[in-house]
């Protein structure tokens, strides 16, 4: 079997593919590169912005 | 070892956790794997149960397996017996024999794995001497490949050159490794990882600007990307987009627990795993989805491309590969020198895979019988050139297929079922769910919680259930053996496998009568 090149479908599935998954890295790299510390020391002892909120540690 | 000697190691930087992560589940799999596995599944729609076992398995498992090494190393456990003795509150003494399995399956893997990635420093310097440039065609490809592999057949390579870049290979990894988490491990990655990308981006764009030959760079992408919408109702194409999420992720195997384990109790695991997996997607699905197989059907046409592709890993990246780039404009400069990027590429990819490979086992050491790093690190080394030695020797004798698939394969799917009962129905997905927000920079989507305790579980003991019935017992009865005179030699395999488990048994039973269990504060675990 021998295409004759680049199909529409294919196209729109690589083109969907690769944007996700290029988008989804720039985007974590972005959240956690636009914090201080990114690349200085990785300890950090206070709550992130996702913690849960409420008393910590048993109920 | 106590806590505090677990915690003076720890990750320097954030990016440089990240990109060992990264490295850690960017791989050969990535760039030989999953092309082949769209290619034969599917096509584009491949991506279509891809994604979705992004979502259900890859992503949930990534989390939780993050969690459980942060939380088993605020009890200074750096592996998987501790962390299971850790999740079940140390009142189920059977959790710490089953994380065994995070012991074995990571050092075996790391075994032949190294030797595996030994062979791409091999072809790179292989590649940059022009060693095999004249060997234009797919046969003599591939005679050197087996010369290289099969110390008795010195055709072409001396029968010592197999095991002479096997222990280069290993030697740098002890160093490595002896130099700590953020002196060797994170060091390699934050130069090995973007060199990683730089060559791969270089490779992708030579492959894509290929004059045609007997295809088109285009033909060659609609080979991996064109759908074929049949195969959505084909359930071991669901099955094979599982596995490779698997593989891709390198979940299962207990190495990402034990690169958490090195984080504070209240570093975020949310948005850091995220990135990790994002990273290691954009590796396979942008640049592990271009160069390969593209590569393969400009040059052997898509007919010629399907059967290398049935040939196997090696077959699409050693043997195929080598022909390519003799087969390049001006293949003596730049055939010799893309072939060097494309091997050394292989080979970044797979030694950061390997240095998280043998952390396990090194943590272990280190904390339940107080081995100095350097101590356990070129004592691994040590341990894993004479059992290598067995894959150095037996290669051809399937020594390694059975490895690859007990450890390597099944193994995983079992310590990731595993582990996902324990995180989620022993533990309880309340308190995991809790733990696992501690100092989270992102909130995990509610939906993810019944994910995580339901339909993950579900998928993964569907996919253990089908791979028993349908791959491991027929493997098991050594159905499908092309050669029965190899029979004595994979069981030999299975019996080493057999007792590295029962002396894991072993140590953990002594390392647990030895050691003093601490608690962070005194206090009982929260």
């Amino acid at each position: 079997m021998q295409e004759s090149g680049l199909t529409t479908f294919a196209a729109i599935f690589m083109g969907v593919s690769m944007t996700c998954v290029t988008i989804l890295m720039v985007w974590c790299f972005w959240r956690i590169l636009s914090e201080p510390g990114a690349s200085a020391g990785v300890a950090d002892a206070g709550p992130g912005p996702g913690e849960d909120p409420g008393p910590r540690g048993r109920a | 070892m106590s806590v505090e000697t677990h915690q003076k190691e720890q990750w320097a930087t954030r990016i440089g956790l990240i990109l060992a992560m990264a490295g850690n589940a960017v791989g050969l799999g990535n760039f030989l794997r999953f092309p082949v596995q769209a290619a034969q599944n599917g096509g584009g729609t491949f991506m279509i149960p891809y994604f979705i076992s992004f979502l259900v398995l890859g992503i949930p498992l990534m989390w939780i397996e993050w969690t459980i090494g942060r939380f088993g190393g605020r009890f200074g456990h750096g592996s998987l017996p501790g962390m299971f003795d850790a999740l079940t509150d140390r009142k189920k003494p059977w959790a710490k024999y089953l994380g065994v399995l995070g012991l074995l399956i990571p050092l075996v893997i790391f075994i032949y794995y190294t030797y595996v990635v030994s062979w791409m420093l091999g072809f790179s310097f292989f590649s940059i001497t022009g060693d095999y440039f004249g060997l234009a065609d797919l046969s003599q490809m591939r005679q050197y490949l087996y010369s290289y592999q099969n110390i008795f057949d010195p055709s072409m390579h001396g029968g010592w050159l197999a095991l002479v870049f096997f222990i280069v290979t290993l030697a740098f990894l002890g160093w490595v490794l002896a130099r700590g988490i953020s002196g060797g491990i994170e060091k390699l990655a934050l130069i090995g990882m973007p060199l990683l990308f730089a060559f791969a981006i270089v490779l992708m764009i030579r492959v894509l600007t290929l004059p045609g030959h007997a295809a088109t760079p285009s033909q060659g992408l609609n080979f991996i990307w064109n759908p074929k919408w049949t195969s959505l109702g084909d359930p071991k194409v669901w099955l094979a987009a599982a596995g490779q999420m698997f593989f891709t992720l390198s979940l299962g195997a207990g190495h990402v627990h034990a690169y958490a384990s090195y984080l504070d109790a209240n570093d975020d695991v949310t948005l850091t795993g995220l990135s990790t997996a994002a990273t290691n997607e954009f590796a396979e699905v942008v640049l592990g989805g271009t160069i390969a197989i593209t590569a393969a059907v400009v040059f052997f046409g898509v007919t010629g491309a399907v059967a290398i592709a049935k040939g196997g890993t090696f077959d699409l990246g050693i043997v195929a590969m080598g022909v390519v780039f003799q087969g390049l404009p001006g293949a003596a400069i730049w055939g010799q020198l893309f072939g060097f990027l494309w091997f050394f590429l292989l080979f970044i990819a797979g030694i950061t895979s390997c240095v998280a490979l043998a952390t396990p086992t090194i943590a272990f050491l280190q904390e339940q019988f107080d081995w100095t790093r350097k101590r356990a690190a070129y004592g691994i080394m040590v341990v894993a050139l004479v059992l290598g030695l067995t894959h150095v020797v037996f290669y051809n004798f399937g020594f390694m297929d059975e490895w690859d698939y007990w450890a390597g394969t099944f193994g995983l799917v079992v310590l990731g079922t595993i582990e996902i009962i324990l995180f989620a129905h022993v533990y309880g997905m309340d308190r995991g769910w809790k733990e696992m927000h501690r100092g989270a920079d992102i909130r995990v989507p509610a939906i993810f919680r019944p994910i995580m305790k339901w339909v993950t579980p579900a998928f993964l003991l569907i996919l253990f259930a089908w791979w028993g019935w349908n791959d491991a017992i027929p493997t098991f009865l050594m159905k499908g053996v092309s050669n029965p005179a190899n029979i004595p030699y994979r069981w030999a395999s299975r019996g080493l496998i057999v007792v590295l488990g029962i002396i894991g048994l072993f140590l953990v039973r002594k390392g647990w009568e030895r050691s003093e269990y601490e608690v962070p504060d005194g206090r009982a675990e929260p």
